[in-house]
């Protein structure tokens, strides 16, 4: 059963840019569905799109059964959203973010501390848990927004550049996580990146995007010989 | 590597980025109608301005108080911390911090900046307001001291000279208290003495600069004492910096005692505390709404004092500063959107009408006790209790209406209603419907009938009604959070 399905998706920006052109993508549960493309291509947009986070001009969503445009709340309830440009609240430290978050998306008391523990020994928060976020470097606030996009074990994630900023060590450790949380509790996950390395590592299905449209939808293993990356995101 | 950069060239990049700045928020004809805006209204200012029939010392000294007010915000806003700017207008890089990464000095770059203002406010803001005032005079209806002849040149240079001095030197009142640190001890010595020097003025009932001369330095010192142990008592300046401050009062423990008062299930308790920590943990603390409060209170003193002067009102005080006070709402609403933008939220199960209702309690907590504190400590020696009950209820009405022309016209980001032109004249007409009536009322209450006072209490409920009008439309229509 699809996780996440679109159809005839459409948006254009005030400026005129047409960020998404007829969009049609599915989704099954437990993929991990990388989204590559060159700067500007529409990655973010399409997942700022999935995600409710802006309204398409037209098309259809549906994510785990919600209807985004009419749901886009239940929507974020249920997924997880790792948003490329953003910071974890400035005035508030990474503790409390995490109780903000705890509270906000309803998880037990002992649920998020035990959670929280296991994200600050994996991520090696601690130094840094009564700092405010807006004191941390952007490599730690990037820390501090991945765990707490996994707080509360979304069925489905959106990444978007989830390992910008960050030293190569903590890179592994996160890309092994992702595999885990993928293989192992058969999560879906969608991965935003220009980085086609990291995508062919991680992904199972690559979708190509170019000027607002995907122009192409791939298996990791049919490309895993294939080094041509002018070819594959210009679709020349 | 040197620093090659001539001063000159320096400037001419912070006039476009300030140009930039202003045209990328609001469209560039929205801006530039601005000052056409302003031109507008203060040639009926001009106009009007011999109604109040009497000499020119005055009204100048009134005219430049405003403008000195005008500079203190526009000070407050320009050097705002980076993070406000950033929820602006998104992450943001300004010439003022190349000095971090470029061979270029930090004061020079300050300098620079003061000059920009100077300059970029001077064109587009002081003189339409200037020309405007001074073209009122001369056209006015009403019978003027004020006769056109070549003078008017010489007149209009100087009058434009000292509005750029003295809103230069709000600037800089600003700046400094945007700039230093108010939980460090120089800048609480500087505030407790401001506002003890403000205080013993307040008190004495002939206002003169002799006066100031000769203010007793043991009233003084006990004053700037009273006012010190009172703001720590009350919090408003924690000698913590802000991550010292963070492990001592989390999140967590104030939601948990919080909640038992508010309901706790709701998203938007959270984001009222939130917010709460926000505006604390941010520069000035909670001080800085008060120092926001304070220019509102400020401008009111002076404009009932002077006009007390004049004519010797048969005033209703307590309608005068319940009208001027309900102003308090601009400064604390903006205050609430600065440190805490509305996309943050937009990853999390999170509405707009969530945020906005948040917006609605965090208001209903800070500034409406706030502004009754002050009314009543306006007006407290000269009411009774029924006429005291009036103005509060028009204060609140007012408030209230505020908030909804604010969250309408202004929504997630106030700004836009300072240099818009078109959204800043409808605020301004809007609010000047209510409020003036109430005023002029409140200036002559003694000698008015007291169905035109009733009628008047009506209206200021009225203002309140659209503004509950307002907020239930708002709230109504911003139940999901879209960005774009």
């Amino acid at each position: 059963m699809a996780d996440i399905k679109v159809n005839s998706l459409t948006k254009t920006y005030i400026t005129g840019t047409k960020a998404l052109q007829d969009i049609n993508l599915e989704i099954e549960k437990g993929e991990f569905y990388g989204l590559i493309g060159v700067n500007g291509a529409g990655k973010t947009t399409l997942i700022n799109s999935l995600t409710g986070q802006i309204k398409p001009d037209d098309g259809e969503i549906d994510i785990l059964g919600y209807d985004v445009m009419e749901n886009s709340k239940e929507v974020r309830a249920d997924v997880g959203i790792l948003p490329e440009k953003e910071s974890p609240m400035s005035f508030m430290t990474p503790e409390e973010y995490f109780d903000f978050i705890g509270e906000v998306r309803g998880i037990e008391e002992d649920t998020l501390e035990k959670k929280v523990d296991e994200w600050i020994n994996k991520l090696n928060l601690s130094q840094h848990m009564n700092s405010l976020n807006k004191h941390l470097s952007r490599g730690q606030q990037q820390k501090v927004l991945f765990a707490g996009t996994f707080l509360h074990e979304p069925d489905v994630v959106f990444i978007d550049e989830p390992l910008a900023n960050l030293d190569p060590l903590i890179q592994e450790i996160l890309k092994d996580y992702l595999r885990e949380y993928n293989e192992e509790e058969n999560k879906t996950i969608i991965l935003s990146t220009h980085h086609l390395d990291v995508a062919k590592e991680l992904c199972n299905t690559l979708g190509v995007m170019k000027d607002g449209e995907l122009i192409g939808e791939y298996n990791v293993e049919e490309l895993k010989n294939n080094d041509n990356i002018r070819e594959l995101l210009t679709g020349d | 590597m040197t620093n090659n950069i001539s001063y000159t060239k320096l400037l001419k990049w912070f006039l476009k980025e300030e140009w930039r700045l202003f045209t990328t928020l609001f469209g560039q004809i929205r801006f530039v109608t601005f000052p056409i805006i302003i031109f507008t209204f203060a040639i009926i200012l001009g106009a009007a301005s011999p109604i109040l029939n009497t000499s020119t010392e005055y009204l100048l000294f009134i005219y430049l108080l405003l403008i000195t007010i005008f500079g203190i915000q526009t000070g407050s806003i320009g050097f705002e911390a980076r993070d406000s700017i950033n929820n602006l207008i998104g992450e943001t890089s300004r010439i003022l911090y190349a000095s971090k990464t470029l061979p270029i000095k930090k004061q020079q770059l300050v300098l620079l900046f003061l000059i920009k203002d100077a300059i970029f406010y001077s064109l587009m803001f002081l003189a339409p307001i200037t020309i405007g005032v001074l073209l009122g005079l001369v056209i006015t209806p009403i019978e003027s001291f004020y006769v056109f002849n070549l003078s008017i040149l010489i007149d209009f240079g100087l009058l434009y000279l000292m509005t750029i001095l003295v809103f230069m030197f709000g600037v800089s009142i600003g700046f400094v208290f945007t700039t230093i640190r108010l939980e460090r001890i120089t800048g609480l010595i500087i505030l407790s003495f401001l506002i003890a020097l403000g205080y013993s003025l307040f008190t004495f009932d002939n206002f003169s600069i002799d006066y100031i001369m000769n203010i007793s330095l043991l009233y003084l010192i006990n004053l700037i004492l009273f006012f010190t142990a009172l703001f720590i008592s009350f919090g408003l300046i924690q000698f913590r910096n802000p991550d010292k401050l963070a492990m001592k009062s989390k999140f967590k423990n104030r939601y948990k005692s919080m909640s038992d008062l508010i309901s706790p299930s709701r998203n938007s308790t959270k984001i009222m505390m939130k917010n709460l920590i926000d505006i604390q943990r941010s520069a000035g603390g909670f001080l800085k709404i008060i120092f926001s409060a304070s220019t509102i209170v400020l401008t009111a003193f002076m404009l009932v004092y002077f006009m007390n002067s004049f004519f010797g009102l048969a005033a209703k005080y307590e309608f005068i500063y319940a009208s001027l006070f309900a102003l308090m709402t601009y400064p604390i609403y903006n205050i609430m959107f600065r440190y805490d933008s509305i996309e943050t939220y937009s990853i999390l199960p999170i509405s707009k009408l969530e945020v906005y209702k948040a917006k609605v309690i965090l208001f209903s907590i800070i500034s409406i006790p706030l502004s009754i504190i002050l009314y009543t400590a306006f007006i407290i020696t000269n009411v009774t209790i029924v006429f005291y009950i009036k103005g509060v209820i028009i204060l609140l009405s007012l408030q209230y209406y505020q908030l909804g022309l604010l969250m309408f016209f202004g929504g997630d980001d106030p700004h836009r209603l300072l240099f818009d032109g078109i959204s800043f004249s409808i605020y301004s007409i809007a609010t000047l419907i209510f409020i003036i009536p109430i005023l002029v009322i409140g200036m002559y209450g003694l000698i008015i009938s007291s169905t035109i006072i009733y009628g008047i209490v009506l209206w200021g409920v009225v203002s309140g009604v659209i503004g509950f009008i307002l907020i239930h439309y708002v709230l109504k229509n911003n139940l999901e959070i879209n960005n774009i």
